[in-house]
């Protein structure tokens, strides 16, 4: 089912504050689309919208190129999950996920059919008959889920759908979203404050901003050259390091004077103005630690460091390091220990 | 901080437990927690684990088994004797009482002069930034204030051994990393016997100076982090330790001339000598074959004894992308520098050194 989407011009107002301001937004069909934000950007009333729960104040939503923003939710043949799944306590899991279809009035081979199939592509056809409360959270989600694809919309709408699971079960369930996209042709539309989810599943990223579209683009782009120092922290995980700098003219050349070390910034040097103040930001993972002084490696930029904190995540490690009175993260691809 | 004179070493020896005689939930569990050191207990939900911290702290008389502090059997002593402290994964304060006042309790209880009252609550005050909030009232503070205040009251009696049930598990993110910095810390500066509870891998791996895994009330394994993650004695270990879990691949023993092929589906992998041997030592029929995602070798060119696979998903993780590669229908995770694209032909390679072999019912074996 086509799933082209346009939001165009949206806006919000709760009282006297605004919630989202003009907000023009493009979802290609069977793309998938991530709405990061800090919690109160307005990611889920955008999402709200979208469904038709909630009314914009401005604007239009188009969905193949027709305007619905004045349907009824049921009508828009749009999906939403929510990061409570909000299950029927009462209603086992079959009839939790069949509930869309009966009320739509189809045959009951039609639904015993769809159900079974979409159980089985998530993995929770054993569970059919257990009740909500007997499902751990990673199962509810995917019960959840199973809810909205069995609906067969055009557009899937989730909101923090992993916000609430263990790491563990995180990890499984972004792969299985991600073949949900390809394999099963969804669009989807996910709105969520981790950067990592961004990174791993989506084609593309908006970065909402106190109900503001701060950035837009294909999500490596985004992250790679993020617009502004708020967009570069807010999308990365852990943090990107930003330190402050003043640039020094020598002789002929130019560079980058950080707190602790220099850069040589001659190559930019008619992009860059000596009066201005700059920071540069350095992103965890593109960094290196090595613990002998003598063994510099020939980089263009070494400095020394001690290290704090260790915190192994998985098969990773973040190292949290004092260099003079900055405090730097490290994010190493591999287990490191320090025998304390 | 001071180190702590008094240590205690924690054994354990066969402990099981029942409930209602019917539900098994610790079985069989031997070890020793050693004194000074962090040990922390990892699993599941249900497999046990708070069954068994409430067993050492004395809230559980185990159905069988023994429970030594040093020398001494507490098996049957109940908690108050047993100078244990405890913090539960939701936060306990008590109410109507000032940040202060929940802090000093212990020490009141004990009889301890005022003036060293004061020193001591001011000293856990300022480890666990809690000085603002002193003259505050517990009941009203976030989650992640009663927390820190139910620590502080724990650590501040410098106790025999200090328990720790899942401690960050109901915080804020933000407030865990913090939280979670200060343990470490105190584990550093005092060297307490300290026993960890927790679910989160992470966690486990970074406070334990050892680390036991349970599952069903079995203790699957107990050992450093090296051990655990390189050397997992089960391929439920393997999978539940590391981000992603380790490739675990069940395949058929099979021969073809005198060399033995492991085989599932189209998925064919030719056993080295040395797992060749093993394999016939104990004539296996069926294996399950275990290698971690950052180990495989991948390459767009064949390469000699390399698996043909296909790019199913990619997930781009900033430094690293992991990617499913499907093999012979194997569906393999790998984590890479490299990017490839859905659909791509990929060449894999299994290094020897990180293969890992465990039997059908996931027993290593090399």
């Amino acid at each position: 089912m086509l799933g082209e989407l346009e939001v165009k011009n949206i806006s919000k107002r709760f009282g006297e504050q605004d919630v989202l301001r003009n907000i023009n937004l493009k979802v290609s069909d069977k793309s998938f689309t991530c709405i990061l934000g800090r919690p109160g950007a307005g990611k889920s009333t955008l999402l709200r919208i979208i469904a038709g729960v909630e009314e914009p104040d401005e604007g239009k939503i188009y969905l193949n190129g027709v305007d619905i923003t004045d349907l009824p939710p049921k009508e828009r043949n749009i999906a939403m999950i929510y990061q409570s799944y909000a299950l029927y306590p009462h209603m086992r899991v079959f009839d939790n996920v069949a509930n869309p279809l009966r009320a739509r009035k189809l045959s009951k081979d039609q639904i015993e059919k769809r159900v079974t199939t979409v159980l089985d592509f998530l993995g929770i056809k054993k569970l059919s008959n257990r009740f909500p409360r007997e499902l751990s959270g990673g199962e509810a989600q995917r019960v959840a889920i199973a809810r909205a694809l069995v609906r067969e919309a055009s557009v899937y709408l989730l909101d923090e759908p992993l916000t609430n699971l263990d790491f563990k079960i995180r990890e499984r369930m972004r792969e299985e979203l991600k073949r949900m996209c390809k394999e099963a042709g969804a669009t989807i539309l996910y709105a969520t404050p981790d950067p990592i989810d961004a990174l791993a599943m989506s084609d593309y990223t908006v970065v909402l901003v106190e109900g503001n579209v701060r950035q837009s683009g294909i999500t490596r782009d985004v992250y790679d050259c993020p617009a502004d120092l708020q967009v570069a922290n807010l999308f990365g995980s852990p943090p990107i390091n930003i330190l402050d700098c003043v640039i020094k003219e020598k002789d002929d050349k130019m560079v980058l004077e950080t707190p602790f070390m220099e850069i040589d910034v001659t190559r930019y040097k008619g992009r860059l103005d000596p009066s201005s103040e700059y920071c540069i930001g350095i992103r965890p993972h593109h960094l290196m630690i090595s613990s002998k002084e003598e063994e510099k490696r020939g980089y263009e930029i070494e400095f020394k460091g001690f290290i704090n904190l260790t915190h192994i995540i998985g098969s990773e490690t973040l190292c949290y390091v004092k260099v003079n009175d900055h405090d730097m993260t490290i994010h190493l691809p591999y287990i490191y220990k320090e025998d304390i | 901080m001071k180190r702590l004179k008094e240590l205690s070493r924690i054994l354990l020896k066969e402990v099981s437990h029942t409930y209602d005689r019917k539900v098994e939930a610790v079985s069989g569990v031997s070890m020793e927690c050693e004194d000074g050191k962090l040990t922390a207990i990892l699993g599941p939900s249900g497999c046990g684990k708070t069954t068994l911290l409430r067993i050492i702290a004395g809230l559980i008389i185990p159905t069988s088994g023994k429970v030594y502090f040093d020398d001494d059997d507490v098996t049957r002593v109940p908690t108050e004797k047993r100078n244990v402290a405890m913090v539960f994964q939701f936060p306990v304060v008590y109410s109507n009482m000032t940040v202060y006042d929940n802090l000093a309790i212990p020490l009141k209880a004990r009889r301890i002069p005022a003036s060293e009252i004061k020193q001591k609550v001011k000293e856990i005050a300022e480890f666990l930034d809690l000085t603002d909030y002193l003259s505050r009232n517990a009941q009203k503070l976030t989650p992640d204030i009663k927390q820190r205040t139910s620590l502080g009251r724990a650590i501040i009696r410098d106790s025999r051994v200090l328990i720790l049930d899942e401690p960050l598990t109901n915080i804020d993110p933000r407030a865990r990393v913090e939280l979670r910095d200060k343990i470490v810390h105190y584990k550093i500066q005092k060297k307490q016997t300290i026993i960890y509870v927790t679910h989160d891998q992470g966690e486990a791996l970074t406070l334990g100076d050892k680390i036991a895994i349970m599952k069903d009330g079995k203790l699957l394994q107990y050992g450093s982090l090296q051990e655990v993650y390189e050397m997992p004695k089960t391929s439920f270990v393997a999978s539940f330790i590391g981000n992603p879990g380790m490739n675990l691949m069940e395949c058929e023993v099979t021969k073809f001339d005198s060399r033995i092929v492991l085989k599932s589906g189209d998925f064919r992998f030719e056993a080295t000598q040395n797992i060749s041997r093993l394999i016939e030592k104990r004539n296996l029929k069926e294996v399950v074959l275990g290698i971690r995602a950052e180990h495989i070798q991948l390459s767009r060119k064949r390469l000699e004894g390399s698996l043909e696979g296909e790019c199913e998903i990619t997930e781009d993780h900033g430094n690293l992308n992991i990617i499913v590669l499907n093999t012979g229908g194997k569906k393999i995770r790998v984590k890479t520098p490299e990017t490839y694209k859905i659909g791509e032909c990929v060449y894999i390679v299994f290094p020897e050194d990180k293969l890992r072999v465990f039997t059908k019912d996931g027993y290593l074996i090399a």
